[in-house]
């Protein structure tokens, strides 16, 4: 876990390497983020945020399904 | 529980005062406050920031003659924005937003894990920017690169600081008060029913025009181009395979098979190489301009009707991908390569209404040309509704809002400099209409070495012949629409970085590909969105349309909108003016129109508010907007003069037609004049529909408007306040006191 408490400049300067492991680390978990892989994960953390427990949520398939199934009657709106 | 206990610490270490915002206790801290105090570090960054602005604009507006270079655009560009963004937006934070660090957003409140989620300001920041830049920013700097690069760098800057951006962040904030309704919705509540059904029609009509005109686009860069148009036609079964990928076999793998898309993607474009040089397949995809339009109907109506998970959302994922790829390809291209400008600062056609890229003086068709990375009335629809359901934090808007349209603006700077570090020649080759050329190396060279109106710009046809060989096309001249200008621009930049001039060919049709991608993406959703639109506004009589699943209401409003946009598409491809250069304007008309209801419900929430006072920060876009697009639809409307008014033009024919004639000006033989009287005719009389609609919304804005002043203020239709018990840091970067506070949250919850 990266410590609040140091700078992130201080961190890379004590350890240029970690940095930059941490850097690709957080550029993929980025990647992933906007392209919506992390979807299932999201709505897990909901799930139990709502409910106080993961049981009873969607599978990972299931849920996958569910995602595209529900963007049939609502699209998002695409700009130019 | 009615605890509000509002623990004040100031730390003294700290150069800064900081204030913890709680709402329960027992929790740790909902936000923190921090008072800013200038620091002599903090001075002196923000005046370099000002300098290297200072700088790059003084370069690009007053150096002549002299080799200049791309560097300088990015310098002036970047600088301003993050100038705006710290200080303007900052501004309209303070007066009009005022977001309440202690209330919940509609994503906190309404979590549904869906639609509704708390959703990390970075992440969402990528998808507000997804979602908003498709190929507009990307294709009006291109043509309104005629005039020379310092009006459009001009209106791209300022317009995104003083009108763009300031409608997409209010806009933003304001649904996100509202439990993130949508334009059309918040127009009702606040202006009434009248106003909301007009402001909802304008809508649905403003996005059948825009699916049009982005289908011209992509036909211009395809017709004739087997490559292109093999390579396209091969992510509709790469976008299926990704679907059943993503449906059966591996679910949720999103980036595994974007990866794979675009590998296949790749092949494709190598593959079109091949193609282009087999004589029995480059005949077999040798489209013309009708043959792609129907192609492109059915594609549209198929990909309204089918499933999602078949081939909207794979190709969603392609595009997205495509989308974060090539941005930073092209900027790193830019600042690598810092290719030399070629045309001037401002060319003759800024003064008169001459240019070949599209008809009309720098005032007002500059600023419709250019929407998209200015000012982009299409924003509102992602501004409402999609985004501000996602916000965990009401200062979060600004970032999202203002700072999402800020990278669009930049975008759109980018395909300016591409365009600009064009050869002259070769630049308005591609952008004289077919007319004017004759379609042919030596018809464009005649053109542009006697009639173009432009000094200082000579070509051959040997140059336009070697040209789009490089480029693996047979032709280059006359590619109107601006998309193959740009993917020129980038093949002449990216060349120089990888592959050298081998890889010219493959940098081209990967650009019209991506471009292809962005406009395909824009019209298969856009078909699906305006058909709900549509058995929405039917379901007020026949409640059967209000079912999704009833699938002959869905195949009769999907071919309802398919047909309107369309017929307008067949209109513009066959156009015997050029298409394009009558068609833009209404673009970019329709999409300030939509821009200026969007302002004109901003500026009466804002009355209504009572901040009538601060009420000349979406005014003063508002009328300028109002003002250049009225100014616009009435010469579009009302000019005598044919190039220039629909309706000149629409009379000038039918009067040609009546004396008997069979030819006027390029206009050879009576099927094509009866085709310019017809088309001049839709294209007026949209023109009228179109002003006087946003004229009717803007009216009834200012009515209440002035009935608030009056008032004092008037209540709005703001969801009541309910305390946030999450935290996220306020802005972009986490300050050491909030990623202080992140800890103690990520304790007690270890998922996070």
């Amino acid at each position: 876990m990266t410590s609040a408490s140091t700078h992130p400049l201080e961190r890379l300067v004590r350890d240029p390497w970690g940095s930059l492991r941490r850097g690709a680390a957080g550029l993929l978990w980025y990647l992933k983020e906007v392209m919506g892989e992390n979807a299932y994960i999201h709505y897990m953390e909901s799930y139990e945020r709502r409910h106080g427990t993961r049981e009873g949520a969607m599978g990972e398939k299931e849920f996958w399904r569910d995602l595209t199934d529900e963007q049939d009657s609502n699209p998002k709106v695409r700009c130019c | 529980m009615d605890i509000r206990c509002e623990v004040i610490e100031l730390n003294e270490e700290e150069i800064l005062s900081v204030e913890y915002v709680r709402t329960e206790e027992g929790l740790p801290p909902v936000a923190v406050v921090e008072k800013p105090r200038w620091t002599p570090v903090k001075i002196v960054i923000w005046v370099v920031i000002a300098l290297v602005a200072a700088a790059g604009w003084a370069m690009v507006a007053f150096v002549r003659g002299e080799e200049m270079s791309a560097s300088w655009f990015v310098a002036a560009a970047v600088g301003s924005y993050l100038i705006a963004f710290r200080f303007y937006a900052k501004f309209i934070e303070w007066k009009i937003c005022r977001p309440d660090p202690k209330r919940a957003t509609p994503a906190e409140l309404n979590d549904n894990g869906r639609d509704f989620a708390p959703t990390d300001r970075r992440v969402l920041f990528g998808h507000h920017f997804a979602a908003i830049s498709g190929a507009g920013p990307l294709v009006g700097p291109i043509l309104a690169a005629q005039m020379g690069y310092l009006p459009g760098t001009l209106w791209i800057v300022l317009g995104v600081i003083v009108a763009g951006g300031v409608q997409d962040y209010l806009v933003l904030f304001f649904s996100m008060r509202r439990n993130g309704r949508s334009l059309g919705q918040m127009t009702r509540d606040e202006l009434g029913r009248t106003g909301g059904i007009i402001a909802s029609l304008g809508i649905i009509l403003i996005m059948v025009i825009l699916i049009a005109v982005l289908g011209v686009v992509i036909i211009n860069a395809l017709a004739e181009s087997p490559w292109g148009v093999f390579s396209i036609a091969m992510t509709i079964p790469i976008a299926v395979f990704m679907g059943i990928y993503m449906r059966y076999l591996r679910p949720g793998k999103v980036v595994e098979v974007s990866v794979i898309g675009i590998v296949l993607l790749i092949l494709a474009i190598v593959a079109g190489g091949w193609v282009h040089n087999s004589p029995v397949w480059s005949e077999f995809f040798h489209l013309d301009k009708v043959t792609l339009a129907w192609c492109l109907m059915i594609y549209g109506f198929l990909a309204a009707v089918l499933p999602v998970w078949v081939l909207l959302a794979p190709r969603d994922y392609l595009s997205t991908f495509m989308k974060i790829g090539t941005i930073i390809l092209l900027a790193v291209g830019i600042l690598i390569v810092n290719p030399s400008v070629q045309m001037p600062a401002v060319t003759e056609f800024a003064f008169n209404s001459e240019g070949p890229a599209f008809a009309g003086a720098l005032f007002p068709f500059l600023f419709i040309t250019i929407a998209c990375g200015a000012l982009s009335g299409f924003h509102a629809l992602i501004s409402s509704g999609t985004t501000p359901k996602l916000i965990e934090k009401e200062s979060q808007a600004r970032l999202i809002g203002y700072g999402g349209m800020l990278m669009e603006s930049f975008v759109a700077i980018m395909a300016l400099v591409a365009a600009i570090c064009l050869d002259k020649g070769l630049y308005f080759a591609m952008n004289a209409a077919e007319p004017l050329t004759g379609g042919t190396a030596q018809g464009a060279s005649d053109f542009i070495n006697n009639a173009l109106g432009m000094s200082g710009v000579a070509t051959s046809p040997e140059l336009l012949e070697q040209a789009a060989k490089d480029v693996g096309e047979e032709s280059i001249v006359s590619r109107t629409g601006g998309a193959p200008t740009l993917a020129m621009g980038m093949a002449h930049i990216l060349h120089n970085i990888f592959g050298g001039p081998a890889w010219m060919s493959f940098w081209y049709h990967f650009a019209v590909m991506f471009e292809a991608l962005f406009i395909l993406t824009t019209i298969d959703a856009g078909t699906r969105v305006a058909r709900f639109m549509l058995s929405d506004a039917l379901g007020n009589f026949s409640k059967k349309f209000r079912d999704p699943s009833w699938t002959p209401g869905a195949w009769l409003t999907t071919a309802i909108m398919v047909g309107a946009w369309g017929s307008i598409l067949l209109m513009g491809v066959t156009d015997p003016l050029g298409g394009i250069n009558t068609l833009f304007p209404l673009f970019g008309i329709s999409n300030q129109l939509l821009a200026a209801i969007a302002l004109a419900v901003i500026f009466a929430i804002v009355c209504k508010m009572g901040l009538a006072r601060w009420a000349w920060i979406p005014g003063i876009p508002l009328v300028w907007d109002l003002v250049v697009t009225m100014a616009a639809s009435w010469q579009k409307i009302f000019s005598s003069d044919p190039v220039l008014g629909y309706w000149a033009q629409h009379f000038a024919y039918k009067d040609a037609l009546a004396a008997g004639e069979t030819s006027l000006g390029n206009t050879e033989g009576i099927a094509a004049m009866n085709a310019v009287v017809r088309n001049t005719f839709v294209q007026g009389t949209l023109s009228i529909v179109f002003a006087l609609l946003v004229a009717m919304v803007v009216i009834m804005a200012v009515w209440k408007s002035i009935e608030a002043i009056r008032k004092g203020s008037l209540p709005t239709t703001e969801e009541p306040y309910t305390e946030t018990k999450i935290f996220a840091p306020a802005g972009l970067i986490a300050r050491k006191a909030e990623r202080e506070v992140q800890a103690q949250w990520d304790e007690r919850s270890p998922h996070r």
